[in-house]
């Protein structure tokens, strides 16, 4: 029989994830955690994948029209450090000449309560200037007595590539207005872009932004810093919600361990994520 | 006789040019021993060298390297390749051939277009997608607008595709009918004379046109047509879309806003169906032009109340020297009528002109 997780552990874990997860101002409903790499967490959130995070193709598939043939990367971490606020991601994906596809699959909560998020992506590279990307994402919304519901989501993406030295990207996730519950819920609809800087090869900038429709807009910017090979640090700022953020990644052969840090400077609270990865990426 | 000794001598002529592209693939099997037939894992082979190698490369050449009907020579030049040495294969050899056949020039779709991306930071935020594409004789837009606190991440959308078939000029998609000098079609199809007609009057409609702004009620959303006939251009266009607005004692209170955050606004977002069919035909004068247009078109809301119109106008335009007047007269099922004339005098770098 499967272990239920006592009440009062789980009345914490919905207060924590109420509170200092999201915006004290707003309600937030199914799906509103951002899928994001503890490394993306840690140089300010940003919403886009970089080079080697294999974890991000979640959250941008236009990365995978970077990635060797094949490659699979998971992770995992607690939010909080609390059981029930564990998230898991899996991807596995790989290119053919100007192609790539990518599935990943992120898994949110606990037996009373889970977020699955099937993602199947798709990416085109045109002439090495931009790469569009498209994915389907297949929700499944389960709670424990209530039932389950599954419904579609989109995400399209693309990146632009300035010059050796500038990126700049967008994407739009569920433009085709899903629903999920009884109540038809309506399920995120989020705007993000930003720039992607390097101007050295150990330094990677960003300033970037998200925006679901139904709250402000939230900028960040931040930055990963190579100082020695095979370990980074990175440090960012959100805005809306006020998090100060920091992290890193140490990086060996073909495994990464990342770590995010997140500091809520208006609630007085601090959590972390960890994951670790495998990846085939170089 | 001399009639069938130049055929004769045309057809070894054409025999001669066109030999290589005619026998070639004779060429490969003459070479076969006839009493064995194909290998299956030739074929398969072939096959696949042709599915995932787009040219001789030394990965392919191995892969080929394994064909059973390759002579030692042959095999030695894929040896060659295989080794990384750039070959010259001599057009009338079997490989060249059978590369040849296996892999056919690739004729890339060349596709080029701008992409925009604007955002405009008011109270809240205001982003626009829209982009334009030729794809051959192709051009495709889209549009994708999300106005401040609308909760729809693509509240407005629009899209076309453009092309031209002979004498034919097609739109689907969002599309716009410029007819006459403004009284029928348009922005709004209602027959109506004020300043927004005005300022267009002096302009002469120039038929079905692709509609690329982000303004949400002036695009018709269907099928357009342009067609030149040696007398004049028949323009003509079927339409279906939902517009924000009611309908209040059998007349249409449209709004053209474009904002849906109230409840109010969002009550009215695409409240009215409208279906209209228009067409207009226009020739040319010696120092004019004339013109006739003939629509209709029902608008239903969703309370159930509908509309239905039908429209017809009368257009025309006459330049003598530097002056150039014109009118247009409208009339509408429902008993209305709109007139609108004017003159226009343009000298040099004077222009003066009068609408009515």
């Amino acid at each position: 029989m499967a272990k239920i997780p006592s009440l009062r552990h789980m009345v914490i874990a919905i207060f924590i994830l109420g509170m200092a997860l999201f915006s004290p101002r707003h309600l937030y409903a199914a799906f509103e955690s951002d899928i994001l790499s503890p490394l993306q967490n840690a140089a300010g959130g940003f919403p886009f994948s970089v080079y080697g995070n294999s974890l991000s193709v979640l959250s941008d598939p236009t990365i995978l029209s970077s990635a060797q043939p094949i490659f699979g990367a998971g992770g995992i971490s607690r939010k909080f450090g609390l059981k029930n606020l564990t998230e898991s991601v899996f991807v596995i994906g790989g290119n053919y000449k100007d192609y790539g596809i990518g599935v990943g699959v992120s898994k949110f909560g606990n037996l009373a309560y889970h977020e699955t998020i099937l993602s199947v992506s798709g990416t085109k590279n045109l002439k090495e200037i931009l790469i569009v990307g498209f994915s389907f994402q297949f929700y499944q919304l389960g709670i424990l007595n209530y039932g389950q519901d599954t419904s579609i989501g989109t995400k399209l993406s693309a990146r632009y590539k300035m010059n050796s030295q500038f990126e700049a990207m967008m994407s739009i996730l569920n433009a085709n207005r899903p629903v999920i519950g009884q109540s038809n819920e309506k399920l995120p609809q989020v705007i993000s872009g930003g720039l992607l800087m390097k101007p050295s090869s150990g330094i990677t900038g960003q300033v970037s932004f998200i925006q679901d429709t139904e709250f402000p807009i939230s900028t960040r910017f931040g930055l990963i810093w190579e100082p020695v090979s095979h370990i980074s640090i990175a440090i960012g700022k959100v805005h809306q919600p006020n998090i100060f953020t920091t992290g890193g990644m140490i990086t060996t052969k073909n495994f990464r361990i990342e770590i995010g840090y997140l500091s809520y400077a208006n609630l007085g609270l601090i959590t972390y994520q960890t994951g670790i990865s495998y990846s085939r990426m170089p | 006789m001399q009639i069938w000794g130049l055929l004769l001598t045309r057809l070894a002529l054409v025999i001669l040019v066109c030999h290589s592209w005619c026998f070639s693939q004779y060429d490969i099997i003459e070479n076969f021993d006839p009493e064995n037939s194909l290998p299956e894992s030739d074929l398969i082979i072939l096959s696949t060298a042709g599915s995932i190698y787009h040219n001789l490369t030394p990965e392919s050449a191995v892969l080929l390297s394994q064909l059973s009907f390759l002579t030692e020579e042959e095999n030695n030049i894929l040896d060659q390749v295989i080794h990384g040495n750039t070959i010259e294969l001599t057009p009338d050899s079997r490989l060249f051939t059978l590369t040849k056949s296996l892999w056919s020039p690739r004729q890339d779709i060349k596709i080029s277009g701008t992409v925009f991306h604007r955002i405009n930071k008011v109270d809240d935020v205001q982003y626009k997608w829209s982009g334009e594409f030729n794809i051959g004789q192709f051009t495709m837009g889209v549009l994708g607008e999300r106005d401040p606190y609308e909760s729809n991440i693509l509240d407005y959308n629009s899209f076309f595709i453009r092309t031209n078939y002979k004498n034919f000029d097609y739109t689907i998609g969002s599309y716009q009918m410029l007819a006459g000098h403004g009284l029928v079609s348009w922005r709004p199809f209602p027959v109506k004379s004020d300043f927004g007609t005005t300022n267009s009057a002096f302009r002469q409609g120039r038929g079905i046109q692709p509609f690329r702004s982000g303004h949400e009620s002036w695009a018709y959303r269907g099928l357009g047509w342009n067609q030149i006939f040696n007398k004049g251009q028949f323009s003509g266009g079927i339409s279906h879309r939902k517009i924000d607005g009611s309908i209040v004692d059998h007349k249409i209170k449209m709004s053209d806003l474009g904002l849906h955050v109230s409840d109010t606004q969002i009550n009215n977002h695409g409240n009215v169906s409208e279906t209209i069919g228009i067409g207009g035909w226009e020739s040319d004068l010696r120092n004019g032009k004339i013109g006739i247009i003939i629509g209709g078109g029902s608008w239903y809301d969703k309370n159930e109340n509908k509309l239905i119109n039908l429209v017809s106008s009368f257009y025309g335009n006459y330049r003598y020297s530097d002056l150039s007047i014109f009118s247009e007269v409208a009339f509408t099922s429902q008993n209305k009528k709109a007139v609108i004339s004017g003159a226009k005098l343009k000298k040099d770098s004077f222009q003066y002109g009068i609408v009515l």
